[in-house]
């Protein structure tokens, strides 16, 4: 069966659309369950105004109107465990929870209101994810330097109007 | 077990064209023993003068050396002196025909092995004008008085008629073990020795349904696939050489590991394998099945062997069989070399290996065997499939070039058979030193997670480092007692095995960069012991109705000492956290503690076994066999004074055996329904390294298998159809093959003859089909297939050959698996399952040189 879904707003910034994977038995290192998928990714900025700005408000108060959003996304991960603060390893990377990644980065505009997909397919095994991870990485997660802009933002806040 | 008889009588028969005869006579080496009878000849065939020597008309003299069963029927030809390949050939022709009344010991049958000297001298020529005489059958075979053991005539006649000749008659008393129906596989090498194999355990394929497989390099043992099991390096099959357990006790990299490198292939004689638990002989590590190899060297003489081909391959060996001695007599040493093919894959080997066969008294033989191997090799390991497809990397390359590990083993081993009265008498002792160590790396950077209580750092690499020493000494005995009771022979055996090891294992995870160990996963010191007695009956009610089993009961105790129990604690202490070791000396809030902790337990095990023969109706024989068995635990699993789990399997199956010769072929077929429950199973973890337990699984399945043997051919040809599942969730097994196809075919004869002696030529072939198996994520494998070949050229003590291996040149992945890993071969991790290989040897070529000073002809 193949569907597409949303992984949900787990950012308010942007969201991920992924399809193509499909459901199948819950996987289990050993045994034959479960099923290998591979699917697209698309990513795409909230909606727009017709001048092609976003505004928002701050909790703190602020106004803010952005008219220019660019973001560089080095990988997305879909995670079936959920970090609990305190008791978690400190490693970022976690072996055996993970469930489909995109592994091919991406630089998009998110103030066009569409969709852009990652360059490359995402793969994974068909198991529920409860959590996605989004790395703000450059070309290399194992360079010493990494001088990539990660977020590049234009646009004004006021407070109190 | 060999006997010498004294002379015994013959007549002597010689038809009035007399051109040709046979006979069997003996030598007066020893008094006759009372208890003792010599085979005497029922019925004959002459042998046929050829049409091609009638041309040259030549007169020559040739001697057979007949194997003869316990039924009187030969099971076996060989030439001991030629007289030319056309006139060899019409005498192993003819003597394959002959039936005997069996050799006996105190009345009861025994297989023996006698040689018959025919002598050739051509037909007289036809008269002129006169028509062609036809080629003439000659009657010329000789036997002693029915009844056997009485002193014949002085004079006794072989070769030419009225020329004085004595010869030997060779009583092997070996028992043979019971054959335990359809899945019992006693599998003579014979001319199938002309299909090329790499090692000795390639001969395991002989026996249906067998796959093997090797990601870990040439000096790792192969992994053993057998009906739906996958039974790794021996955790799930019995393997003996001449009786010794392989099976190391307690390694760490499999309990059972079973590498069976040190075997020279051209020494091993036979090998029975009896695939499931239905024979109570069988011990530890029989959940599949077992086998034994039974060694020996019928080229007499000393033989140096020469093989040189792709990849820098170099093989240099040696066998000697002294000229006289029994064919269980022999010496054997290799030496080996190859750079390997692709990246990451020489290997060096050298072994040696002799054993002598002697008579203490009549009754009384003994064997001494002893061997010494040393092995040091480097893996490939696995590849990523999407590292390949992308070409970031070729089909034969590696990611870890430390990947790779060396073995040695060094074993002595003497048992002695003795026949008193009704009774036969069997003992062995074995002393084996092992050692290994390996290098593998499944998963790249991936659990290296950084740990609260370490100094911070990047992922170091997941090499393994496992290392395995192990000693064993034990021992095992049988008596078995026959008498007859129903007018039929009824049997009952005792036996037991006792064995100790002494294991000392660690695991330990390398830096990639410097190799420098950085954490010590596993610490063992093991002692174990296994003491399991038997007893097994064969009762025979009537003469086609034969009922075998018994029950097997084993002891395992386990001492095992952990100096590496504590590797976390769950409550550090704040003002003094452990560090960086591995191996830590605090237990919560930083309260002290010894880094080692010791347990210690024992378990039982009952397993009853039994057999139904039906049979034979002409050439058909039905089986049905019901077993128990158990693989004991790895002893990483062992908790102190908590009684010790098994695996353990039941196993049924049924099967129909057709065995008959036709003509000059020697024919069987089997057929063969089974299934095999264990409750308790061992599945390969790749971040282990080695085998994880699991939950239950049942297999179900079918085999097919037969063998023709004539004059010039010897085909063996099975086929395994198996379903293996979880019990739990109805899931197949991963990594099983449910479809395994094995042909071996050897084509041999004479060509031609030069200077009097015969050029033979043979030519032989292996091919392999393996289906689609199973694979984590729903994934199935390519198939398998594979063809190898060789050709040969033999005259007199020469011998050249050709042979090529995977003479297709398919491309093809040994192994397949689906997990994660990353090698760092991306920009990002890898973090979700993927496919990774392990890829099969290329198209390689091989020309081997042998020549034998001091033999036979």
């Amino acid at each position: 069966m193949k569907r597409t879904f949303v992984l949900g707003s787990f950012m308010a910034f942007f969201s991920v659309v992924t399809s193509g994977m499909s459901t199948g038995l819950t996987g289990c290192v050993g045994t034959t369950g479960s099923d290998l998928v591979t699917f697209t990714a698309e990513v795409r900025g909230p909606s727009v105004d017709a001048n092609g700005a976003y505004s928002f408000s701050t909790s703190r108060g602020y106004d803010v109107t952005l008219n220019k959003a660019k973001m560089h996304i080095g990988a997305l991960y879909l995670n079936r465990s959920v970090p609990q603060i305190g008791i978690q390893e400190t490693s970022c990377v976690l072996p055996g929870i993970y469930v489909a990644q995109v592994t091919t980065g991406l630089d998009i505009n998110l103030l066009t209101g569409q969709p852009v997909p990652f360059p490359a397919s995402g793969e994974g095994s068909a198991d529920r994810a409860r959590v996605a991870e989004i790395w703000l990485n450059g070309a290399d997660i194992n360079a010493d330097e990494d001088g990539t802009f990660v977020l590049a933002i234009e646009g004004t806040a006021r407070r109190g109007t | 077990m060999r006997r010498t008889f004294s002379r015994l009588g013959f007549r002597f028969a010689r038809t009035s064209v007399g051109v040709v005869f046979g006979l069997v006579c003996a030598l007066p080496l020893r008094a006759q023993p009372t208890d003792l009878t010599r085979p005497v000849v029922k019925t004959h065939v002459d042998a046929v003068y050829p049409e091609s020597a009638l041309k040259e008309r030549r007169h020559a003299d040739v001697e057979v050396d007949v194997d003869i069963d316990e039924e009187g029927h030969v099971t076996n030809v060989s030439i001991h002196k030629s007289g030319g390949a056309d006139l060899d050939e019409a005498a192993m022709k003819a003597a394959r025909a002959w039936t005997f009344d069996p050799a006996t010991r105190h009345g009861r049958p025994i297989a023996a092995k006698i040689r018959i000297p025919f002598h050739f001298s051509p037909p007289a020529p036809p008269e002129p004008n006169t028509p062609e005489q036809p080629v003439t059958v000659i009657s010329g075979a000789i036997a002693s008085p029915q009844g056997g053991g009485t002193t014949s005539p002085a004079a006794s006649h072989a070769g030419h008629a009225g020329e004085p000749h004595t010869d030997t008659v060779t009583v092997l008393g070996k028992a043979p073990t019971p054959n335990r129906g359809a899945s019992d596989f006693n599998l003579k090498v014979g001319e199938l020795k002309n299909v090329p194999r790499q090692n000795a355990a390639d001969l395991l394929k002989l026996a249906p349904g067998i796959l093997l497989t090797n990601r870990g390099g040439e000096g790792h043992p192969e992994q053993i696939f057998l009906r739906g099991f996958d039974a790794r390096e021996g955790q799930d099959v019995e393997l003996s050489v001449g009786g010794v357990p392989i099976n190391e006790a307690g390694n760490l990299h499999g309990n059972g590991y079973a590498d069976t490198h040190f075997l020279i292939p051209e020494l091993v004689e036979s090998l029975r394998v009896l695939e499931g638990p239905f024979d109570p002989r069988q011990g530890n590590f029989a959940v599949a099945g077992s086998a034994d190899y039974e060694l020996g060297l019928d080229r007499r003489g000393l033989t140096t062997r020469l093989t040189t081909g792709s990849y820098g391959t170099r093989r240099l060996l040696i066998t000697w069989g002294p000229k006289g001695q029994s064919e269980h007599t022999f010496g054997g040493a290799e030496v080996y070399e190859t750079d390997g093919f692709g990246q990451n894959r020489d290997a060096r080997r050298g072994t040696a290996m002799a054993q002598y066969e002697g008579a203490l008294s009549e009754n009384t033989s003994f064997r001494v065997l002893t061997a010494a191997y040393t092995s040091s090799y480097k893996s490939a390991g696995v590849l990523r499939q999407d590292d390949v497809d992308a070409g970031r990397k070729r089909f034969f390359d590696t990611y870890d070039f430390h990947q790779g590990g060396n073995a040695s083993l060094y074993m002595i081993a003497s048992d002695i058979e003795s026949r008193q009265g009704d009774t036969l008498l069997k003992q062995q002792l074995f002393v084996q030193h092992r050692s290994m160590r390996l290098r593998e790396n499944f998963t790249g950077f991936l659990l290296d997670t950084q740990q609260l209580r370490q100094t911070p750092h990047e992922q170091r690499g997941d090499q393994l480092d496992l290392s395995n020493t192990s000693s064993t000494v034990g021992g095992r005995g049988s008596a078995r007692y026959k008498t007859k009771a129903l007018g039929q022979t009824q049997e009952l055996e005792l036996g037991y095995l006792a064995r100790f090891d002494v294991v000392d294992a660690t695991q330990l995870r390398n830096e990639a960069a410097n190799q420098i160990p950085y954490m010590r996963e596993t610490d063992l010191e093991s002692k174990l012991g296994n003491v399991g007695l038997y007893v097994d009956t064969s009762l025979r009610p009537l003469r086609w109705i034969t009922a075998r089993g018994g029950i097997r009961a084993d002891v395992f105790s386990y001492d095992v000492l952990d100096k590496c129990a504590a590797t976390d604690v769950r409550q550090p202490s704040k003002d003094n956290p452990p560090g960086d070791e591995s191996c830590l000396s605090q237990q919560n809030f930083g309260r002290y503690r010894d880094p080692t902790q010791h347990s210690s337990t024992t378990g039982a095990i009952i397993m009853p076994r039994a057999s139904l023969l039906v049979g034979p109706f002409d050439g058909f024989v039905l089986s049905a066999s019901y077993g128990q068995g158990a693989r004991s635990i790895d002893p990483s699993y062992v908790t102190d004074s908590v009684k010790t789990p098994f695996a353990k399997l039941e196993a049924y199956e049924g099967g129909v055996t057709y065995v008959r010769t036709i003509r000059d072929t020697e024919l069987s077929a089997r057929s063969v329904f089974f299934q095999t429950h264990v409750d308790r199973d061992l599945l390969f973890s790749e971040t282990l390294g080695r085998n994880a337990l699991a939950n239950g699984t049942t297999r179900t399945g079918w085999v097919g298998a037969i063998r023709a043997t004539g004059t010039f051919f010897d085909e063996a040809a099975n086929i395994t159809l198996v379903k293996s599942r979880f019990d739990d969730t109805g899931l197949l097994i991963p990594y099983v093959p449910d479809v395994v196809f094995r042909s071996d075919t050897s084509v041999h004869g004479s060509l031609t003859e030069i200077k009097g002696k015969s050029l033979r030529g043979a030519v032989g072939s292996g091919i392999t089909y393996v289906g689609r198996r199973a694979l984590p994520y729903g994934q199935r494998s390519d198939t398998i297939f594979t063809l190898d070949a060789s050709a040969s050229l033999a005259w007199s003590a020469f011998e050249l050959g050709v042979f090529s291996t995977n003479l297709l040149d398919s491309q093809y992945r040994l192994g397949e698996y689906n997990y994660t890993s990353d090698f760092h071969s991306a920009p990002n991790p890898t973090l979700v399952p993927s496919r990774h290989f392990s890829a099969g040897a290329p198209r390689s070529v091989f020309v081997t040189m042998a020549v034998t000073v001091g033999g036979d002809p």
